[in-house]
Formats: structure tokens, sequence, C-alpha cells
């Protein structure tokens, strides 16, 4: 096979071929660099380090012919959403108040090469590395996380390459694009509301949320740490699997994370989903889902009933409760966590007016982007004197019952499929104004963030091309009980094998 | 519930959050989140409808047990490296303006 072709294939293959020695891992991470540059428009990572990654599947080749046994993901490039350290390698968050000023100045430096290096690497970093795995380059993101479209990102945008003038949505628009345009095989995100799976639905990629404290969030750039959780995107099911496999498991440096086994979530697919009951809930089909959505998804139901699958209609009551409860929860989270930004121990520093609180202050106004603003002063209002019961304390009460939903929900199905995002992929700047309208196209990814449960969007049937836009991705979201990743991986797979051959999007081929 | 007789979020009330937040905002950025703050906190009072009585809050998910880790010595970062990314160091440690009244 050829090095240009050897990325439209998926993780295990791409593993496969460099193991049986079809292809160096040299070849093919120069073929995923070489892709990266020639798409640079894309916008899709924020900064790129071949020669570590050149230098790393270096390594993998000599072990190969040293006849030494290779790691699950040997040779394979992958892309690291930024905010997942790694360790001397630049790491902004896609924002300023991680760059490093290159000289004194009030105004941070536009430059993702002038990032924070952090001084270790996350967990799932060095889980990855010991697997073989060859980070190639660091993805493009919403300002930490904050944001449905890739629009909050301090440096650019990342484009939907199936329609460039749209969003790949967000926050790990950057890691689904990366995938999607087959520039990597697989990619991490992180998903704190639904940040994997939208994107995943909006660029035709496999993006799974595990469960929350299946994969340790060490060395995560913390957003909302209640309902962060560190998920892979893949090209196919199969390779999400084996991405998942690799990252999971407890880990005494994060103490959220659970002491449950990983199973083998490669071994899952493949098995029979016949008499899986499935739930459909009601909520997920009502307002604002747009009519091509709904009829792919009603299709891809069909599928799963065609598969031996029991379709059962459930309710999940609090669904419309799930975009205020989440913004409150997590901005107040986040108001918190982004205290650490000060301008004192990393990354930008304004000076002030030469006293300390001026100084925090200072750094952090030119720092933050609007976004990051916007939701630190709503974090710090809900948790104000006066308004911490009204606000925060009620939304997690309220927050109790959609976990009560999913339990009740889970006694009667095995899995919940619905859509992931009520539209296909919209325009960039169509909802940049609008924070609550951005907000709202989270919808259907909020409920099993606040839950804590497993999830995943696969692609099913795309939208046709229109007079306003080309044929365009949409995903499948399948939900499951906390841990039951396996079950979600057999369910994906096995639909997975009844659509048509997944192709790049014409733009990148 | 209380606090629920006003709709929105005053000029100066943004300021003093801005100021518990410690966050600088210039004049057209307290006009703007004046204004969204409003229309989300008007958007999340739909809450409001939900009975949470004997409900309890749930602070973080909790599904598998959560494990300290033992509590031993563990090497830590090494003095110079906690310091290279720092914006201005001075004589071993981060440097910053005065903050205790010496006189």
């Amino acid at each position: 096979m050829s090095f240009a072709e050897i990325l439209q294939r998926p993780v295990w293959q791409i593993a496969d071929a460099i193991a049986k020695g079809q292809v160096s891992a040299v070849e093919v991470v120069k073929a995923s660099l070489d892709n990266i540059e020639r798409h640079r428009a894309l916008g899709a990572f924020l900064t790129t380090q071949p020669e570590r990654a050149l230098h790393v599947a270096e390594h993998v080749d000599a072990a190969r012919a040293r006849g030494e046994a290779l790691g699950t993901l040997a040779g394979v490039p992958i892309g690291l959403k930024d905010p997942i350290c790694t360790k001397d390698v630049p790491t902004t968050a896609a924002s300023k108040i991680l760059t490093t000023a290159r000289r004194s100045t009030t105004d941070p430096e536009l430059d993702p090469e002038r990032g924070f290096r952090p001084p270790y690497s996350a967990t799932v970093t060095s889980k990855l590395e010991q697997a073989g795995a060859v980070v190639v380059g660091k993805c493009n993101m919403d300002e930490f996380a904050m944001g449905s479209s890739n629009e909050n990102s301090a440096f650019f945008p990342a484009k939907n390459p199936w329609d460039p003038t749209r969003t790949p949505g967000g926050s790990s628009g950057g890691s689904a694009v990366a995938v999607a345009a087959r520039l990597v095989p697989c990619s991490l995100g992180s998903d704190t509301g639904g940040s994997i799976r939208q994107p995943a639905s909006l660029t035709g990629t496999v993006g799974v949320k595990p469960t929350y404290g299946r994969v340790s969030r060490y060395g995560l750039v913390a957003f909302a740490s209640s309902l962060d959780q560190i998920g892979p995107f893949a090209t196919d099911v199969r390779g999400a699997a084996r991405v998942l496999k690799t990252i999971a498991g407890a880990d005494a440096k994060d103490a959220t994370s659970a002491r449950v086994e990983v199973p083998d979530y490669e071994a899952a697919c493949g098995k029979s989903i016949k008499g899986l009951k499935v739930g459909v809930p009601e909520e997920y089909f009502s307002e604002g889902i747009a009519p091509e959505v709904e009829k792919s998804i009603r299709e891809a139901l069909s599928t799963l009933q065609s598969l031996g699958c029991e379709l059962r209609p459930i309710h999940l009551k609090t669904t419309r409760y799930a975009v205020a409860t989440y913004y409150i929860v997590a901005t107040a989270e986040c108001s918190s966590n982004l205290a650490r930004f000060d301008g004192v121990r990393f990354g930008f520093r304004a000076p002030g007016k030469g006293d300390l609180a001026s100084l925090y202050s200072a750094t952090r106004g030119a720092g933050f982007g609007a976004e990051v603003k916007r939701r630190i002063m709503l974090g710090t209002y809900v948790l104000s004197a006066g308004y911490y019961d009204a606000y925060y304390l009620h939304a997690q009460r309220v927050r109790t019952l959609f976990k009560r939903d999913f339990d009740a929900a889970f006694q009667e199905v095995d899995v919940i499929a619905a859509p992931a995002s009520p539209t296909v992929a919209f325009k960039l700047g169509e909802k940049v104004n609008d924070p609550l309208a951005m907000y709202l196209a989270d919808v259907y990814t909020l409920p099993a963030s606040l839950a804590g449960i497993a999830a995943l969007s696969v692609p099913c049937k795309p939208a046709p091309a229109t007079v306003n836009h080309p044929e365009l991705p949409i995903g499948l979201q399948l939900m499951g009980p906390a841990f039951s990743e396996e079950k979600l991986f057999s369910a994906a797979w096995a639909f997975e094998q009844t659509c048509p051959p997944r192709t790049p999007p014409p733009t990148t081929v | 519930m209380s606090t629920s007789q006003s709709h929105s979020i005053s000029k100066d009330e943004v300021l003093r959050i801005a100021k518990l937040a410690h966050l600088d905002l210039n004049a057209d950025e307290v006009a703007a989140i004046t204004q969204d703050l409003s229309q989300i906190l008007d958007y999340v009072k739909t809450l409001r409808e939900v009975d949470v009585t004997g409900v309890p809050p749930m602070s973080h998910v909790d599904s598998a047990g959560i494990v300290p880790r033992l509590d031993e010595e563990e090497p830590s970062l090494a003095h110079d490296i906690a310091l290279r990314e720092a914006p201005s160091v001075d004589d071993g440690g981060f440097r910053v303006p005065a903050f205790v009244d010496e006189g």
C-alpha cells in the first residue's frame, strides 16, 4: 500500500501493518505530518512536534527490527487535545494566558509555540507512549474547552472538512477534524458537556465519552472537575475501542479514577447485540431537532431493530433542564479551577498597577477570552453570598434527578439511543454572538455528562446535500450505565457494519 | 426560592462579581457581560420549576468509590523545573509585588 493511503485505514489496521513490516512507523508518521501540513487551513493542530514524533517512530522501527514485542498502538500517529499535558511540549488550552510573553509586554503573545511547557506528562500521554503511539501534535479547541464550535480558540478556529465554512463543533474541534480529515487515525479529546460527542457527530468520526472515573485526568488542564473526562476519537469503532483500552484504568495520581477492571473493549466489537434492549427517549426528539437529523436517527433505530435489538420508548423527563443545570454547575467549577491562572507561577503576566491584586486582575483580564470571562463571571455569581443556595445548590439537587432518571431508565433498558446533536454542522459565525443559542447546541449531550455515565457518538446516515450545503455527517449517540462501555462498543460496532464504508471528506482527498 | 424579584443583573453587580473573580473588564466588556448574564440568568430560572424537596445535592460522581492514594512521601518537582515557566523569578522564588505592609 502507498504511504498516503495508509492513513485512510483504521487504527488497528495501521498498527497491524507496522507490526508486520508492511510499512514502517517512520513512513506512517511522515505521511501524517505531511497531511497535517497540506491541510493547515483546517486549523486542526495548534502545534506539531515533528522531530519528537519521528524520533519515537524510529524507536518503534528499531524495536521491531530487533524482534521485540510492540505495543498495541506502536507507530500509530495520534493528536492530543491541547490541555492534555505532554512533558516539555507547548500546552496552551487554546488560551493566551498560557502563552509566555517573548518580551515584556502588557499583551500576551498570539503564538501557541510560546505555550506553557508542562514539567510532566498526563497519565493518558504516558500510557499512549508506553503502547508505542506517536504524538504528532496538539489539537485546536475552544479556550479551556469552553465552547461548542471551536471558535473560542484564542488562535484560530478549526474548520469542518466536510464544508470549511462550517464549524466542526467543539470544544474538541481540532481533535475531531484531525481524524475526520485523516491527518491522524485517532486523537484524544475531553468531554465536559459533550465536547467529544458533538464534534464527532458533526465531523463523521467515532467519539467516546467514557464513564466518569474510567480515565485518569492527571495532567489534563481542568475545566469542571466533576464532569471532565478524557476520551478517544477514531475513524472507526474498533479503533476507538483500542485507544480507550490503552488509556483507561485507575491511577494513584487521580483519586477520582475508578478501581474498576478495564475489559477488552476491542473484543466487544463483534459481539452479537441480539436481544439488546434499546431505550428511545421521547424528549430527544422534541423541539429544536432538525428534520434531517430526526430522519437519520429514526433510520438508525430501525437498523438496530433489524439487528435484533428491542426498541422501547422511555422518558428522561429532566432533559429540558440540562442546559440550565449544566451551565450553573460547570461555570461554578470553572470559576474555581481557573483561579490558578494568576500570572505568578506560569504563563502570561500583565504587571497591573504594581500591586499584587491588580497584577492578578490585569493578567486575567488580558489573558482570558470573552467566553471564558463570561463563564468565570457566571460561576462566581452563582457561588456568591446570597445566590449560592438559589442557583448552585439548587442546580446540584436537580443534577441528582438526572442521575435518578438514568438509573430508572437502565432498570428497563440496556442502552439508550438518541441524536448526539440537534443539528448538522452550523456555519462559522452563526452563533458566536449568541451565547445561549450556542449552549443549546449541547442539549443532547449534557444529561449523560451530568449523570457521569458512558456515551459515544457513531456516524449514521449523513444529511444529503442541499442547495445550502454539501453532504454533512450526523452522529447516533449511544448511552449506557456507568462502566458499560463494552455494550456501547458492541452496539456501535454492529451498527457500523450495516453502514456503507466511511469515506473521507471530499475536500481532503 | 429567594432572590427571585429581579430578572436581570445590574452593572454594579457585574463590577462587584468581576472584583471577586479578580478580572479586569473594560467598559465594553462590562456592558456585554451585563447583557449576557441577564439573558442567561433569566434562562436558568426555569430550574425553579423543578421540585427538589428532599433531593440531596450531587457534587460529584462516585460510581466506583474513591480511594485516596497512600499518604507516603514522594519526590516532587525539582526546584529549577518548578520555576521554569514563571514569568518572573527572583532568589529561587516566584517574584511578585510586595503585598505585606512592612511599615
